[in-house]
């Protein structure tokens, strides 16, 4: 792959394996009015298979007939939801509820409110600053920019930063033709293998050698911290995920959308008291470790697994212990990849963004 | 009190899943291996989810379908039955049986401190050996065995309400709200049912959670958004209201000689009302607390 490709090249074998279907013709890009259980039942079942979605785009229509064509207003992403709802009953610890920790009644009067709710009502921050969108025919180099760059919005008073996995793409009359993730990226990256099997041939320790990344600096937690703790981190740091450590080994993974899940104040009470260890995703060599001799192919193969991990632990696991010698995210390839071959300056921030 | 149950075994497909429960009205059936090993219990609402919406459930104005939709909705279903149980259906591989020399006292407590309305399945299963089942208790059959103590035939149903046994809370919506709005309550809150209101504030149906599972499927999105009243008529469940006055043994009766729910209402502190479903379980529960 190289810069002379662009968006329409790689987004034509994606589209042609779902044009037919009604996934894509049922594609909902929402609306500001849309109430808030309708964006939560597309993106928990509107998926190909049943699956979730995890971004919504929200348009304003220029006519109401063609609901994909007019002006992008916000993108909702599953963290997004994640953080304004309480967490779905199949993730509440049954003794929570039998210690009678959670009023039924206001926990219902409380969702009922939320979900007769507007979109932008809602989620009102994620209107206050353009959403990246992308033309069908830009170059990738562009939608990489787009896929790593930050961009601020408003939280309640405050100016914070974000970032997109995923971006809509619309065409010359300024409809939507489909959403642009950095899992189709990745996708791209591994399946053509010719022109850049050095990129996917180059090691970890090579990656991690090139971003500068310093053991010492990684922000760990834990396991005996609590669910509030974790939150408390992550908006003080903006990371998206962290090891968690017991003595001198790493022995789990938690990332925010876990953390924003349980994160709600008719909960606040029954969560204080649990510990990360009963929710973070356990040290596993086949999604979450690699090895510093490990090819960022197979890297690039963990991130791309169905339970979709941002980031993943380097090191080596013995015995259900890992050894921890670094972390990699799903930015720090798409960056490395922007300077390998698109002539950008590699950025080198923090693996755990 | 031990019944006869029917089984499911791990390679039927879920056509034949959904054809059992499906006919014979079930809400959880129990699935054993080749070896009549116990694997765990299947539940109808996670297998229905995985089903478009039955044509029967939609209303009227959309049950008549485009070509194209009708394809695909069909196709879908073929997709989806081909699979066996073992392959795509997450089984409640719970921990919480019964082995058929245990007491019955010992029995009821375990139902009555494992059997949480919002979690775990109805139907215990009754081992003879290790891991063979030998027959299911369910919630229902304790209930005929316990009918005539006087303890349940004195009490009404204000006992339930004084005794802090009822706890199975309906949420409640008006019919103008979306089906989305009824999905989402049910996903979030905990809910096992949810009681529909008119304009006049008057009961006019109720939604289980099955029921709704049965609705939300990635090919219908289109519904979603339609309001309640659409449903309720397609339905036609109107629940059994009754009052703080109703003898319990009234009510254990049509538990045990109907499938209706029966609700009853209660004035909360903040003066609202509060309505609550009356199960097996509640019943059992009060039993215990008053025994």
């Amino acid at each position: 792959m190289s810069d002379r490709m662009n968006i329409a090249g790689l987004l034509e074998s994606e589209f042609e394996q779902f044009r037919n279907t009604a996934i894509i013709q049922s594609m909902k890009s929402l609306k500001p009015s849309d109430k808030v259980a309708i964006l939560d039942t597309v993106m928990r079942r509107g998926g190909l298979g049943g699956r979730p979605i995890r971004h919504i785009p929200i348009i304003e229509p220029v006519d109401p007939k063609d609901p994909k064509r007019g002006c992008l207003k916000a993108l909702i992403s599953k963290v997004d939801v994640a953080t304004l709802l309480s967490p779905p009953w199949d993730l509440i610890p049954k003794d929570v509820v039998d210690q009678g920790l959670i009023d039924i009644r206001s926990l219902s009067e409380d969702t009922k409110r939320v979900c007769r709710q507007t979109i932008q009502e809602a989620f009102q921050g994620n209107f206050s600053g353009k959403p990246p969108e992308v033309h069908y025919k830009a170059s990738l180099g562009t939608a990489l920019r787009l896929l790593t760059d930050s961009y601020n919005f408003d939280s309640g008073g405050s100016v914070k930063t974000r970032r997109y996995k995923t971006i809509p793409v619309f065409n010359d009359q300024s409809s939507l033709i489909g959403m642009l993730s950095y899992m189709d990226i990745l996708r791209e990256i591994k399946a053509r293998d010719e022109g850049h099997e050095p990129f996917l041939n180059k090691t970890v320790k090579q990656l991690l050698d090139q971003i500068g990344q310093e053991i010492s600096k990684i922000e760990t937690i834990e396991p005996t911290d609590s669910i509030f703790d974790a939150i408390s981190l992550f908006e003080r740091v903006s990371f998206t995920h962290l090891p968690v450590k017991s003595g001198n080994f790493t022995v789990a993974i938690v990332d925010d959308v876990l953390v924003r899940t349980y994160e709600h104040p008719a909960f606040f009470e029954a969560f204080s008291h649990v510990q990360l260890e009963n929710i973070a995703s356990p040290v596993d060599q086949n999604k979450n470790v690699v090895s510093m001799n490990d090819p960022l192919r197979s890297v690039i193969g963990k991130f791309l697994q169905d339970d979709r991990p941002t980031a993943v632990l380097v090191g080596e696991l013995k015995h259900g212990k890992l050894q921890m010698e670094g972390v990699i995210s799903y930015l720090d390839i798409l960056r490395n990849f922007q300077a390998t071959f698109l002539n950008v300056n590699s950025v080198q921030g923090s693996s755990q963004e | 009190m031990l019944k006869s149950f029917p089984i499911l075994r791990d390679s039927d497909t879920l056509s034949s899943a959904f054809a059992v429960f499906l006919l014979r009205d079930l809400e959880e059936i129990v699935v054993l291996d080749e070896n009549d090993n116990f694997l765990g219990i299947a539940k109808a609402a996670l297998l229905y989810s995985k089903m478009p919406p039955s044509i029967l459930n939609m209303p009227l104005d959309l049950s008549v379908r485009s070509k194209n939709t009708d394809r695909l909705s069909a196709d879908s279903i073929l997709d989806v039955g081909r699979k066996r149980v073992h392959e795509d259906l997450d089984l409640d591989s719970l921990n919480h049986f019964s082995q058929i020399t245990e007491p019955l006292g010992s029995l009821l407590s375990k139902v009555s401190s494992l059997h949480n309305y919002y979690f775990g399945s109805r139907i215990i299963p009754v081992f003879g050996q290790p891991n063979l089942v030998q027959g299911i208790i369910t919630h229902r059959e304790i209930l005929r065995y316990l009918e005539q103590d006087p303890i349940l035939k004195e009490a009404t149903v204000a006992d339930l309400y004084l005794n802090n046994c009822l706890k199975e809370y309906v949420s409640i919506l008006s019919h103008d709200d979306c089906l989305a709005v009824a999905a989402m309550l049910i996903e979030y809150t905990l809910v096992d049912c949810i009681a529909i209101i008119s304009n006049s504030n008057k009961l006019i149906g109720i939604l289980s959670k099955t029921w709704i599972s049965q609705l939300i499927h990635q090919n219908h999105l289109d519904i979603i958004d339609l309001p309640l009243k659409n449903f309720v008529k397609v339905l036609d469940t109107t629940p059994k209201l009754v009052t703080m006055e109703e003898p319990l043994s009234n009510v254990i009766n049509h538990l045990i000689k109907s499938n209706t729910k029966i609700l009853t209402s209660s004035a909360s502190q903040s003066k609202s009302l509060d309505l609550f479903t009356i199960t097996p379980l509640t019943i059992i529960n009060f039993f215990l607390s008053s025994f």
